[in-house]
């Protein structure tokens, strides 16, 4: 059973937020409009992050992508009450939005704020509306439910539909998610962590790797290189 | 017996919380009941004294 | 031998003459009630959009409702279940003042979270796939079981004077008479019954007691559990705890001092009872700060980059103002209100008491707020925001419109001050105890 995990080469990231209109257009994350996203109330399962850190003009920009760290210590899945929330056996976190009652412990106990609520029911304009992905996964979700990325958990089920009518055996290689496949600088890897020969495996134990919080013991499998 | 790993069983899996917050209160439902049921009851054996009887007609 | 009070018209007035101003009061409540009741329609049908909440600010004035009117809560089972613990004989006039605030005030609680989740119709997920290792679940339990434990102990202290009334009310309309004589459970006034009542009532205290601690540790853990900072401390627990308690003292004051003055019960409610309340208020208050020195102080100290975040937020950021009122004009003035002014001046104290709860609600939304708009990842980008709107607004003045409500419909309905224990003699005891004193000074100092 594979480990999915992910690399990201901050030196490679230029912070064109492709990974975030790619996530969106595979996840099928609503349209919040202007006022509503100066709120606080947009959905993106993936975003790019901009840390300033010193004075102007001496100062150090890191652009840091932030899609769901998938801890294998997560946070969120202890206090779900209703276990709406939960880790599958290859290590991602998804959500049963038939089940989620929307109390929002998650979202506050999450040290990463990556799980997202559906403040109202979501909308897209027309033209976009046409463009939904069709998969079951990513069908609209209901008002007043708690979302969040999921390594696009339905392109998974299709690489193993494809493998298993194709009669060969499902490789890790097989998959990725829609941010890495799009990503322009190539800077993201996904793979098998616990496959000592996979690319993110070999990356993550590079000198460069560091993980966000590590101190908090969550033990995220999102890995970040090193910027410099 | 291990009883850190039962801890940390416990906060590490899925459980039938539903089944003990029945659980808990049912029991004090309970014990509620009859509870209330014994202090009602105190009144039964003087029931016959005729001067208690007296005070304790509806009005 | 039936029992003997001699305050009993006193007591029984307020149930004989149900006035103009009483419909008054229940009709303007229940508009305020159902304009909150419509808020949470609205909200229901839109979704929780139309309230100000937002990423990360994901909790707002609901949750602030919710820790604020379980600690009001704790008024009566202080007074009622710990002060019998320890045998304070002083506090039997106002148990029931107090008791029933824990009463009607948990529904507002508890249903504050209920208002506040996305999918209020999905609550019995809680008991088909309820996972006991959530803090929510713990919640659950407590609540739930410290309310039903609540309903019975009042219930049960209310048994021998729903039976009076049955017996004593008989001018009363007959849906009232009928009323009393089903809650009476065919009450006796036997002596065993009293003896077995005040078993069970000792008994209960205890377990009471117990359920006070628990409940508002558990509600503290909704917050202490997570990791994040501000509210990863052991000391939120007992912090919020002296906070519930604190509150619900003040509470009792106004509560007291408000019955006193409309059912005119001077006599029972003697300034004797406000002085005792006066010096558990001053130790409460000295409390307070102590737990507030303990967990600021050891914050600052050592000076942890996240928590600094939030530490500057509440000291000289954006919710300065609010915490430093807070500290400041709730909590020292009502100190030296109390310590200077208290003593016999029933106006003063209630003046303080106001103060004290008005502060304790911005104590619980300054402890919610700060650390959700500065989460660890988020603050860099300069954090996030939160007002309330119009909904929440709405929904919080029902709640308390609706605590009101409950508490002056039950004053009118039931006695609320208990005749069998304040009573100079009851069936089965010989002399119970010194008849009440009425001077203003006899007890209390």
């Amino acid at each position: 059973m594979p480990r999915w995990g992910m690399v990201i080469d901050l030196d490679k990231c230029f912070a064109c937020q492709s990974c975030t209109a790619a996530c969106r257009m595979e996840n099928n994350t609503p349209v919040a409009g202007q006022d509503q996203a100066e709120m606080g109330r947009a959905i993106l399962w993936n975003e790019v992050l901009p840390f300033v850190e010193g004075e102007y003009p001496n100062i150090v920009e890191t652009m840091i992508p932030r899609p769901c760290m998938h801890c294998d210590n997560p946070a969120c899945i202890k206090v779900c009450p209703v276990q709406a929330t939960f880790k599958n056996e290859e290590g991602v976190v998804l959500v049963d939005y038939d089940r989620c009652i929307g109390c929002r412990l998650c979202t506050v106990a999450c040290p990463y704020t990556v799980r997202y609520f559906n403040w109202y029911q979501p909308e897209w304009p027309e033209a976009l509306k046409e463009h939904l992905n069709p998969e079951p996964e990513v069908k609209p979700r209901p008002k007043g439910v708690v979302e969040k990325c999921t390594f696009c958990t339905q392109r998974l089920r299709k690489a193993r539909e494809e493998a298993e009518a194709a009669g060969r055996v499902f490789n890790a290689t097989d998959y990725i998610p829609a941010c890495v496949q799009t990503c322009t600088g190539h800077a993201r890897y996904f793979g098998d962590l616990d496959d000592p020969n996979s690319l993110v495996s070999k990356l993550a134990h590079s000198p460069r790797a560091f993980r966000l919080f590590e101190e908090l013991g969550t033990q995220p499998k999102v890995y970040y290189l090193k910027q410099g | 017996m291990d009883i850190g790993g039962l801890v940390h069983t416990f906060f590490n899996n899925a459980g039938p919380g539903g089944v003990v917050v029945m659980l808990i209160f049912g029991t004090a439902c309970t014990i509620y009941f009859f509870l209330t049921r014994w202090i009602v009851s105190g009144g039964r054996d003087e029931a016959a004294i005729p001067d208690e009887q007296s005070v304790s007609v509806d009005a | 031998m039936p029992i003997t009070n001699r305050h009993e018209q006193t007591i029984l007035a307020p149930i004989r003459r149900v006035g103009m101003g009483d419909y008054l009061l229940w009709g303007s409540l229940l508009v305020l009630m159902l304009a909150g009741l419509g808020a949470w329609i609205w909200q229901y049908i839109e979704g929780l959009g139309i309230t100000g909440m937002n990423r990360p600010v994901y909790w707002g004035v609901y949750i602030t409702n919710f820790v604020f009117f379980i600690g009001l809560a704790h008024s009566g089972t202080f007074i009622s279940a710990i002060l019998r613990v320890a045998g304070q004989s002083w506090r039997a006039p106002l148990t029931r003042a107090a008791e029933a605030i824990t009463l009607f005030s948990l529904p507002f609680g508890a249903g504050s979270i209920l208002i506040d989740m996305g999918h209020p119709e999905r609550i019995l997920n809680l008991i088909f796939y309820g996972r006991f290792q959530s803090p929510i679940m713990w919640d659950v339990t407590a609540v739930g079981l410290y309310m039903l434990s609540s309903i019975v102990f009042f219930y049960l202290s209310l048994l021998p004077d729903i039976a009076l009334c049955r017996d004593r009310l008989t001018d009363v309309p007959n849906w009232q008479k009928r009323m009393y004589k089903v809650l009476a459970l065919g009450w006796k006034d036997s002596p065993e019954q009293y003896h077995r009542l005040e078993k069970v009532l000792d008994g209960m205290a205890v377990f009471m007691t117990m359920l006070v601690v628990t409940v508002h540790t558990v509600v503290s853990w909704l917050f202490g559990m997570t990791v994040q900072p501000g509210w990863h401390t052991a000391l939120i627990g007992p912090f919020f705890l002296l906070g519930a308690i604190l509150s619900g003292t003040a509470a009792v004051v106004i509560a007291l001092a408000l019955l006193r003055k409309v059912y005119h019960l001077e006599e029972v409610l003697h300034n004797g009872l406000f002085n005792s309340l006066r010096k558990l208020l001053i130790t409460f208050i000295l409390g307070w700060l102590y737990m507030m020195i303990a967990e600021h102080l050891t914050i600052g100290y050592a000076s942890m980059h996240e928590e600094m975040v939030v530490l500057n937020d509440k000291f000289s950021g954006t919710y300065s103002l609010v915490f430093w009122n807070m500290t400041v004009l709730v909590f020292f003035v009502p100190l030296l209100i109390f310590i200077f002014k208290g003593k016999n001046n029933v106006g003063w104290m209630v003046f303080a008491s106001v103060l004290i709860n008005i502060g304790m609600w911005m104590e619980r939304y300054i402890v919610i707020i700060p650390t959700e708009t500065s989460p660890r990842l988020f603050h860099e980008m300069g954090g996030g925001s939160y007002l309330p709107a119009l909904p929440e607004v709405l929904i919080t003045i029902a709640c308390f419109a609706g605590l009101v409500f409950l508490y002056a419909l039950f004053t009118r309905f039931f006695p609320i001050i208990p005749i069998w224990e304040t009573a100079e003699s009851l069936p089965g005891h010989a002399h119970n105890a010194e008849p009440a004193p009425v001077s203003s000074t006899a007890t209390g100092d």
